[in-house]
């Protein structure tokens, strides 16, 4: 409940006020706060979606009358994100992204500002995703147990959106760095891992890890191997060919994975060139399936070899 | 009786021309202090990307702003959940916040906090840029005026006071 009202304070205070009044329970369930311009305030669940009517009540029809959203609700809600500091959040946006403290990620879409053949910002918020972030301490535990039942080796965490690739990465370090008594560092690229904010993690990633917040993947994989002497390193959305070239260095430095990728099967990773290649730097000895609409839950666990 | 009254007046006029010249030597100080500030936020802008509460509760901590009471201000208010264009336009709403500048000066003020943070890191260095040459000629007006107008008041508060002295005796 606290995790979602923290995620509600990001947006604007006629919408914050409505979702304040919520039942406690459904607030728990929500994982996604759906803004578009003109249209109804949703909320996803991993049971569907509700609509809040324009008394306040939760309600799966859109024949009633509902809670719209405005334009300067977004116009708001955007200021809010960036901390009225839009200049601070530049990357973010042209990313198509804002992180906010407590790991909450919002994605923001409008009309693009081109320069040079690159986004180089955005007008007109046209709508906003907010993703409630989860802490579940103790989930990554089975993961843990499966990815290191033989030997302390890299594993790659392949899932479809919101199977719980990040919640379980998160929990994972944790466990390594507190339990195992790893070297852990986390490139977190988004800032969704450790949610760090003012030099300070906000999600538990564990005593002994080091969190390399906002650096771009590839680099913060070679600093971390340049000046921390990781055991582990975690990083989440592996896929780019600058990513690779980063593994396979900290690899030969004898730095174990754990990272995690968007993939839903086996054939899913030997379609992408790029996710292939990744698999292939041998840096994963295991690639470890997510089930879809059964968050942090194992579906198959896949050993490197052979074809891949 | 009479006497005690026309040296009282006399001490009244005197400072009053005083305090004229007080005023537009405080408004240059403010200036000058709002030049460095708008300095100091654009170098923060452009090196460490700051946001505007970190920015802002990192300003109030120096004690050279200490002038400009709009700041602390405004970091309360930020703090407090305000929006920014809200709490700086309130700060400076607070008259004993802003003793000593001119509205056309304040005016400069809150254009700055309307526009600030609703841009990229070029198009905030260019605000501050444009706020800064805005201050400077106010400063450069200030400075004029207290040329102009900072022994004259004095000199006709001290005239006036002496002149109600010898009128009354």
């Amino acid at each position: 409940m606290k995790r979602f009202l923290k995620a509600c304070g990001f947006l604007s205070k006629r919408i914050y006020s409505a979702l304040s009044t919520l039942p406690e329970d459904f607030c728990r369930r929500v994982c996604e706060i759906r803004l578009r311009a003109g249209k109804p305030l949703s909320l996803v669940t991993f049971d569907g979606c509700m609509y809040l009517t324009a008394t306040g009540r939760l309600t799966g029809l859109l024949n009633t009358q509902l809670f719209a959203v405005t334009r300067a609700d977004l116009k708001e809600s955007f200021n809010r994100l960036c901390e009225y500091s839009v200049y601070s959040h530049s990357n973010d946006i042209a990313s198509g992204f804002i992180t906010v403290s407590g790991g909450h990620r919002a994605g923001v879409y409008g009309t693009a500002v081109y320069s040079g053949g690159q986004i180089t910002g955005m007008r007109d918020v046209g709508g906003i995703n907010m993703r409630v972030a989860r802490e579940f301490c103790g989930c990554a535990q089975s993961l843990v147990n499966e990815a290191f039942k033989s030997d302390f080796a890299g594993f790659l965490l392949c899932g479809a959106p919101s199977t719980g690739k990040t919640t379980l990465l998160r929990d994972c370090a944790r466990i390594m760095s507190d339990s195992m008594f790893k070297k852990v560092a986390v490139v977190d690229e988004r800032g969704e891992i450790a949610a760090v904010s003012h030099g300070e993690a906000q999600n538990n990633v564990g005593v002994n890890t080091d969190v390399l917040d906002g650096y771009i993947k590839s680099q913060g994989i070679l600093q971390a191997v340049r000046t921390l002497s990781p055991d582990v390193i975690v990083c989440d959305e592996l896929g780019g060919e600058k990513d690779i070239d980063a593994v396979i260095s900290a690899v030969n430095s004898g730095v174990v994975f754990a990272a995690a990728v968007h993939a839903t099967n086996t054939d899913d990773i030997k379609n992408k060139p790029q996710l292939y290649s990744l698999v292939k730097t041998g840096a994963f000895s295991k690639l470890i399936f997510l089930k879809s609409g059964e968050p942090c839950k194992i579906c198959e666990t896949v050993s490197v070899g052979g074809d891949f | 009786m009479k006497l005690i009254a026309a040296f009282l007046i006399a001490i009244c006029f005197s400072s009053a021309g005083q305090f004229v010249s007080k005023q537009l030597e405080l408004r240059i100080a403010k200036l000058e202090k709002i030049y460095v500030l708008f300095s100091d936020i654009k170098s923060r802008i452009e090196f460490t990307a700051d946001c505007a509460g970190d920015i802002f509760s990192s300003l109030n901590q120096m004690h050279s702003y200490e002038l400009l009471p709009f700041v602390g201000d405004c970091e309360g208010r930020l703090c407090n959940g305000e929006s920014f264009d809200s709490a700086w336009k309130n700060s400076l709403l607070i008259r004993q916040n802003v003793t000593g500048l001119k509205k056309e000066d304040i005016s400069v003020l809150v254009s700055f906090g309307s526009s600030f943070g609703t841009t990229d890191t070029a198009g905030q260095l260019s605000n501050c840029e444009i706020h800064k040459k805005l201050v400077e000629a106010k400063l450069n007006s200030a400075r004029a005026d207290f040329n102009l107008y900072s022994k004259p008041a004095r000199g006709i508060g001290l005239l006036a006071g002496f002149a109600t002295i010898i009128l009354t005796l």
